[in-house]
């Protein structure tokens, strides 16, 4: 493990492109664990949460705390280690974040006061289950039903406003309307940010490597929000105005039930064999930014809205139809060539959606898919 | 009747036999069991079962009757409904109050898994059929789900007319039947996010949201069956399995005792009757309970039993049922097991209700028994069961790929 930890240690690699944005990322990410242990000091709560999707930020950051996406994975030792608390066949995502935590030496896992679980399915249970059974730190639960319903609705609003409600006690601040609508003000600006450098991707002059954008997304996570959306900002001012040529290689749709940071074997391998990621698509692991938070309304509903009943599905909701259109629709917009299942390892609603993908994908786009576990 | 002996060992009687030659020759037919089958079962069943006990022997044969019930079912008219393991308690029950014996409601891979797994070792092309179309091995995917998709892949159980997929445990009884078909199924949702050591409370919130997923499912079945169950059901239902639970309750009294009068892997084939078999077949599932009960009593006043008195007792989640030797290599190394987590009925007498309709009562039964809660919830039971039981340990095994 190395003992500097997410920033330093993993996205302080050469980006693939030349950019003031990126390199001032860099910066930020170098000193984001020290900066984290300083406010820490001053009192201020840091909130891990599990990267599925369904933990609004914005709720976090209306309180003064901070928010860390625990979002670790790609590497052997805490698949290993965490068999001591776990059955051999949960994921080795929510394997891994038993053993980050165990391991020690990140910083994102070391630090965090709370961490938040939307229970998505078993595996997260699961994990769960284990982080609280083994005493590993205080955990809040809250429940993500697998269907969209109004009443499936109203029960992850009950969630949320639980986690509200856990929150202003553990930061002893307030969740006013204001600040609420600020934080989602913020998150929905970097969340535009993110469509728009993505967009970009549609082009066959490609501006942005795959990997360079996962990093991004990764990077999302585990940032100063507001460092986070002026660095984006800089980055989509310096791409507009550079010259790029097209590009000539396959490009790739990369799709899956968890992308971890850390996890780059599958992009590293599209990228040497001639081909881009272009679009990627994932439950877990990654900024989710397709959607953005209304800001006319009741703001716990508004987020409800976004973060559950727009947001596109993950495989272990029923049906899965969502989740599959969506990826066709990504596959025709981005002008895709192929497309790369990658499965983690016993997180099944992924494999057995991916036996009934392949051919619906070909029927409707003529586009073939591979399977990687 | 090529079949005849392996039927008598199984508890069948001439009558029986003779009234149920048409329909057993064509089931027999469709399934490839010929006399050689035949003749290997019989060898099964001698070594894997205690077929001193004639209750364990007529649940043996109601388990092959229910296979040809569900083989012919669609030939013979019926409506077919499918439900997945673990079930909402009494689901199969209530169903068959509405339709009487029209409708073959079932869970079918647990049939298969006894008759086709344990009894005539003939499961494994239809779980590789499973695996080829849908869920891969060397995944933790479950068998039974497998069982279903192969066994419907090879035409040897017709498609449903309904599948109520139920997900108030893990996700994978729902991910199968929507991989089945995405139209005729309905789905049932729970969601398991109590917070640890919160049972024995249980949160408005979760039994509201898994009573109106219920109440959801009961309409949409409605319009195959007809009707939703009501109250007049719930009565029918009560009374004709009030009399086998209570004898599951005797049989549990009788497993306290040391040493246990019989193998659990033994037990649960009696057990598992409850949950498995049709309408039609259900007297004879209380006949096998009836018989067996007298039985154990007997063995239990004798002091007779598997294992010697003083032996270590253990708990297991439940027990392998496609292959005895799992039980009985524990067994062999002198460990009884008087008791599994799914047959410890504790909690049947635990409710004290104020909710009205059948959903919510539903609701509250299920989450109540513990594995439909959380993990804490299972541990609390086990904990119980322990005391009760008066364990040594709990060496859990329960189907594989099921995440508990």
């Amino acid at each position: 493990m190395d003992a500097e930890g997410i920033g330093e240690a993993k996205l302080h690699q050469p980006w693939g492109i030349k950019m003031n944005a990126l390199e001032s990322l860099d910066l930020h990410l170098k000193n984001r664990a020290r900066e984290l242990e300083r406010v820490k000091a001053e009192g201020r709560k840091v909130i891990g949460y599990y990267p599925g999707g369904y933990v609004p930020e914005e709720i976090i950051l209306s309180c003064g705390a901070i928010p860390v996406g625990l979002h670790r994975g790609g590497e052997h030792e805490p698949v290993l280690i965490a068999g001591a608390y776990l059955p051999r066949w949960i994921d080795t995502f929510c394997r891994s974040q038993i053993g980050f935590r165990v391991l020690g030496g990140e910083p994102a896992y070391d630090l965090i006061d709370l961490f938040v679980i939307p229970i998505t399915d078993n595996n997260v249970r699961i994990l769960a289950d284990a982080w609280e059974f083994y005493h590993l730190g205080e955990t809040f639960k809250f429940g993500v039903p697998h269907r969209k319903t109004e009443r499936a609705f109203k029960y992850y609003l009950h969630g949320i406003q639980a986690l509200k409600e856990k929150i202003e006690d553990y930061s002893g601040a307030r969740v006013t309307r204001e600040k609420l609508n600020e934080a989602i003000y913020l998150c929905n600006k970097e969340r535009v940010l993110f469509r728009k450098i993505s967009s970009m991707r549609k082009s066959m002059s490609l501006s942005i490597t795959g990997k360079d954008f996962i990093r991004l997304l990764h990077a999302s996570l585990w940032l100063d929000k507001g460092a986070m959306v002026e660095t984006l900002e800089t980055l989509v001012g310096e791409i507009e105005n550079q010259k790029i040529q097209p590009r000539s290689g396959p490009r790739i749709l990369l799709t899956g039930s968890t992308l971890a940071y850390g996890d780059d074997k599958i992009i590293n391998l599209v990228e040497k064999a001639g081909g881009a990621v272009v679009v990627e698509h994932f439950a877990e692991g990654l900024k989710y930014y397709w959607d953005d938070v209304a800001l006319d309304g009741k703001p716990m509903e508004a987020l409800a809205e976004s973060y559950f009943q727009r947001r596109i599905t993950p495989a272990w909701f029923r049906p899965s139809k969502e989740m599959r259109d969506f990826i066709i629709k990504l596959a025709d917009e981005f002008s895709i060539d192929g497309v790369i299942w990658y499965g983690l390892m016993y997180r099944d609603s992924y494999t057995v959606q991916s036996t009934l993908f392949p051919k619906i994908l070909k029927d409707e786009t003529f586009v073939e898919m591979t399977r990687r576990t | 009747m090529y079949y005849a002996d392996l039927l008598k060992l199984c508890g069948w009687e001439e009558d029986q036999m003779a009234r149920e030659k048409p329909r057993l020759d064509e089931a027999f037919r469709i399934l490839d069991l010929g006399p050689g089958e035949m003749k290997i079962a019989e060898g099964r069943v001698a070594e894997g079962y205690d077929i001193d006990l004639m209750g364990v022997r007529k649940a043996l044969g109601v388990w092959i009757g229910g296979l040809v019930d569900v083989v012919l079912s669609k030939k013979e008219g019926k409506k077919v409904v499918y439900y997945s393991f673990p079930p909402l308690g009494g689901l199969g029950g209530r169903i068959s109050a509405i339709g009487k014996g029209d409708i073959l409601c079932v869970c079918p891979e647990f049939i298969l898994d006894i008759v086709l797994g344990a009894i005539f070792d003939r499961i494994d092309p239809i779980m590789e059929t499973g695996e080829e179309k849908a869920l891969p091995p060397g995944r933790a995917l479950c068998a039974m789900n497998k069982i279903r998709i192969g066994a419907i892949a090879k035409g040897i159980i017709p498609v449903p007319d309904l599948l109520l997929a139920s997900s108030f445990y893990c996700d994978q009884g729902g991910q199968t039947d929507e991989w089945l078909h995405e139209v005729y199924g309905v789905v049932m949702d729970n969601v398991m996010d109590s917070a640890w050591d919160e049972f024995p409370n249980i949160t408005p919130e979760r039994i509201s949201y898994m009573a109106a997923e219920i109440e959801d499912g009961w309409t949409e079945a409605a319009k195959i069956l007809g009707q939703k169950p009501d109250e007049k059901h719930w009565g029918e239902y009560s009374k004709l399995y009030g009399e086998f639970v209570a004898g599951i309750a005797k049989t549990n009294r009788a497993m306290k005792t040391d040493p246990p009068p019989i193998s659990q892997s033994n037990l649960q084939l009696v057990r598992f009757l409850r949950n498995a078999t049709s309408y039609d077949r259900f007297p004879d599932a209380l006949k096998a309970i009836d018989l067996l009960i007298p039985e154990l009593e007997e063995r239990v006043q004798e002091g007779a039993g598997p294992l010697p008195k003083g032996s270590p007792r253990v708990c297991s989640f439940l027990i392998p049922q496609r292959d005895q030797s799992v039980a009985h290599l524990i067994e062999k190394a002198g460990i009884a097991i008087p008791v599994t987590f799914l047959s410890y009925d504790a909690y049947t007498a635990m409710l004290d209700t104020t909710y009205t309709t059948i959903s919510e009562k539903s609701a509250q039964t299920e989450l109540s028994r513990g594995l439909y809660h959380s993990t804490s919830a299972i541990l609390y039971w086990t904990k119980k069961a322990v005391e009760d039981f008066d364990l040594d340990g709990d060496p859990s095994a329960h189907s594989g790929g099921r995440l508990v």
